[in-house]
């Protein structure tokens, strides 16, 4: 069956080589093989003994070992790359077929498989790893961190195509749009997942350093949460960017102004309008609604709670639903998850400083809603699950000390 | 009895992870840390860019984790994902063979073959006498003198010490191809430690 001859015996020609492979994919079947190489294929296969044994055929390691054979026999065309010794090969193979388990491997082939062992524990004992691992694993985390931002925001960018020169034929448009909606198809629903995780974790994150940030200030003003303003300037707290006394989160954005913590730290992946330069604030406060990422505690006029007053209280939590929904007129729904995270839940940040995933914001212990003050709860009990435009207007307070209340 | 101690597997993290529990992913790369780390410094031959390639290999598992087959197992995913990466870096680097040791081990007269049998070839124990750097060293330099192709698939097999036909589904070239490359790339490096050796070995004596 072969046309070649060399020093080491019979080497099979490149139609032999063909049939071999052919032989392979078809699971040894010739009867499978290409009708081109069938005859070959069914020649290789008797000369294998493969035909003849049914026990054989249906055996993959022995077939495996048949076929390293016939392929030790096929030798290395290449000269400039060295051939190991065909026991060596065999040896190899036995070893492999074994699970590297040498004890496996037949004894007249065991002293060239240590030789093998030897070999493995060369190159993998010997790799130096050193010992600075937790800075590696560190490292390789903020790596992620730093990919899904970046994700996130060529997402949010959208896809800049450099306007060519010349005129842009319809053509082209038709094909960048099908190239666009081809590439968008495949690619977003493998990713959406990944992303939505990743961004749950920069936000949980995020919340992290926000606790340290209340912790901080209040270690600095007795115990106290930031307040920036005494009430509402007699506007709306949801009034954001419109003065230092309106809205509720230019209370929160005092831990910015002050230096407690990094307006990024403030800025959810999920909330495609929120500003990472203060520049793009005003300053004192974000410049729009759509800016804030996060809700904050509702404070009373006159008010000075202390972040140890309740610690399990939800002092902030990812940014209301119900506000934004209210504040453009449209129906609310009273048991909407927050928009950072796709309506999936949102994050909440405790009094004793731990940051929680919910699924709801109905809150399991209180049965308090956080985007809304208990009067209105009380008022759309009856009518829950439903959508309905409540009349909320921005100037809603609290019931009471313990009703969590979070806007804008 | 349910083995209350028994530590969650690799596919288990990994599932946690898709589920949001980040910790889980953590727990993976502190897991694989030592061997992936060993097997891309093998692999790209600096230890820097060992690190970098560690750490894209990581990312590539997150940005790919919905795509990973539930029925396969983790770590034969990840370090073919991380020897995609250093492939990746080697081809950007533009890296040639630094060190020229073609010279045959052994030649049967006609030109056309080498032979390298094993047998005849010094390979220390990792507790021998040899100064670990030394040694490290030596293996470091037979290894870059080797052909990428080689390189990878001889670490891949030692490393992870898959069969054949893992081999060849991970890197996607025929059984055939799997056993004659790993072949070759034995006696490739056998060789050239062989010659590395030698050659540390002349300098000492002169």
């Amino acid at each position: 069956m072969s046309d070649t001859h060399s020093h080491d015996g019979v080497l099979p020609s490149e139609p032999d080589r063909l049939a071999i492979d052919a032989l392979v994919d078809a699971g040894w079947d010739p009867d499978r093989v290409d009708p081109v190489l069938r005859t070959r294929a069914a020649r290789i296969a008797q000369a294998l003994g493969l035909l003849s044994n049914s026990k054989v055929r249906s055996d993959n390691i022995l077939a495996d070992i048949a076929f390293a054979r016939a392929m030790r026999m096929n030798g290395h065309a290449d000269a400039s790359v060295p051939t190991l010794h065909p026991a060596d090969q065999e040896a190899m193979d036995a070893w492999v077929i074994a699970g590297y388990d040498t004890s496996r491997v037949p004894a007249s082939l065991r002293s060239r498989v240590f030789q093998h062992e030897k070999i493995g524990r060369l190159l993998i004992d010997s790799a130096p790893v050193g010992t600075n691992a937790s800075s590696l694993v560190e490292r390789t985390l903020l790596a992620l961190e730093g990919a899904e931002a970046q994700r996130v925001g060529r997402l949010r960018v959208g896809s800049d195509i450099a306007p060519r020169r010349g005129r842009l034929r319809i053509n082209d448009l038709v094909t960048v749009a099908a190239m666009l909606l081809i590439g968008a198809a495949v690619a977003i629903p493998v990713m959406s997942s990944t992303r939505a995780h990743m961004q749950q974790t920069i936000c949980q994150a995020n919340l992290g350093s926000t606790a340290l940030a209340f912790s901080s200030y209040a270690a600095d003003n007795r115990d106290a949460l930031p307040i920036a303003n005494a009430g509402f300037g007699g506007g709306s707290w949801w009034d954001v960017g419109k003065g230092r006394d309106r809205s509720n989160s230019a209370n929160l954005f005092s831990l910015v102004a002050a230096g407690y913590v990094d307006l990024r730290d403030l800025s959810c992946p999920g909330n495609p309008e929120a500003p990472t330069e203060t520049g793009q604030t005003s300053g004192f406060d974000w410049r729009r609604l759509e800016q804030v990422s996060y809700s904050y505690r509702l404070i009373p006029a006159g008010a000075a709670p202390r972040v140890h007053d309740d610690p399990r209280s939800v002092i902030l939590a990812d940014r209301s639903p119900v506000v934004l929904m209210a504040v453009r007129g449209q129906p609310v729904h009273p048991e909407a998850n927050s928009p950072n995270h796709d309506d999936r839940g949102q994050h909440l940040l405790r009094g004793d400083g731990s940051a929680t995933w919910a699924k709801s914001p109905v809150l399991a212990e209180t049965a308090d809603n956080i985007w809304l003050p208990r009067s209105i709860e009380d008022r759309i009990r009856a009518i829950r699950g439903r959508s309905t435009i409540e009349p909320i207007r921005g100037n809603e307070l609290p019931s009471h000390a313990l009703d969590v209340f979070l806007g804008p | 009895m349910h083995n209350l101690n028994a530590q969650p597997t690799d596919e288990a993290l990994f599932e946690r992870y898709r589920g949001g529990d980040t910790q889980a992913f953590r727990t993976l790369i502190e897991r694989h840390h030592d061997d992936l780390l060993a097997f891309l410094f093998r692999l790209v031959g600096d230890r820097q860019a060992a690190e970098d390639v560690f750490q894209e290999a990581w990312v590539q598992v997150h940005l790919s984790a919905d795509t990973f087959d539930r029925e396969r197992t983790f770590r034969p995913w990840l370090f073919t994902i991380a020897a995609n990466k250093g492939r990746d870096y080697l081809r950007k680097k533009g890296r040639r063979q630094t060190v020229d040791l073609s010279a045959p081990v052994r030649q049967d007269g006609s030109g056309t073959a080498t032979f390298v049998d094993l047998l005849e070839v010094d390979i220390p124990s990792p507790d021998a006498s040899m100064q670990a750097s030394e040694r490290d060293a030596m293996v470091q330099r037979a290894i870059q003198s080797m052909s990428p192709q080689l390189r990878e698939i001889l670490l891949l097999a030692y490393f992870q010490r898959l069969s054949y036909a893992q081999i060849a589904e991970d890197l996607q070239i025929p059984l055939g191809t799997v056993k004659s490359r790993l072949h070759a790339a034995v006696a490739s490096f056998a060789q050239r430690f062989g010659q590395v050796s030698r050659s540390a070995s002349d300098q000492e004596h002169s």
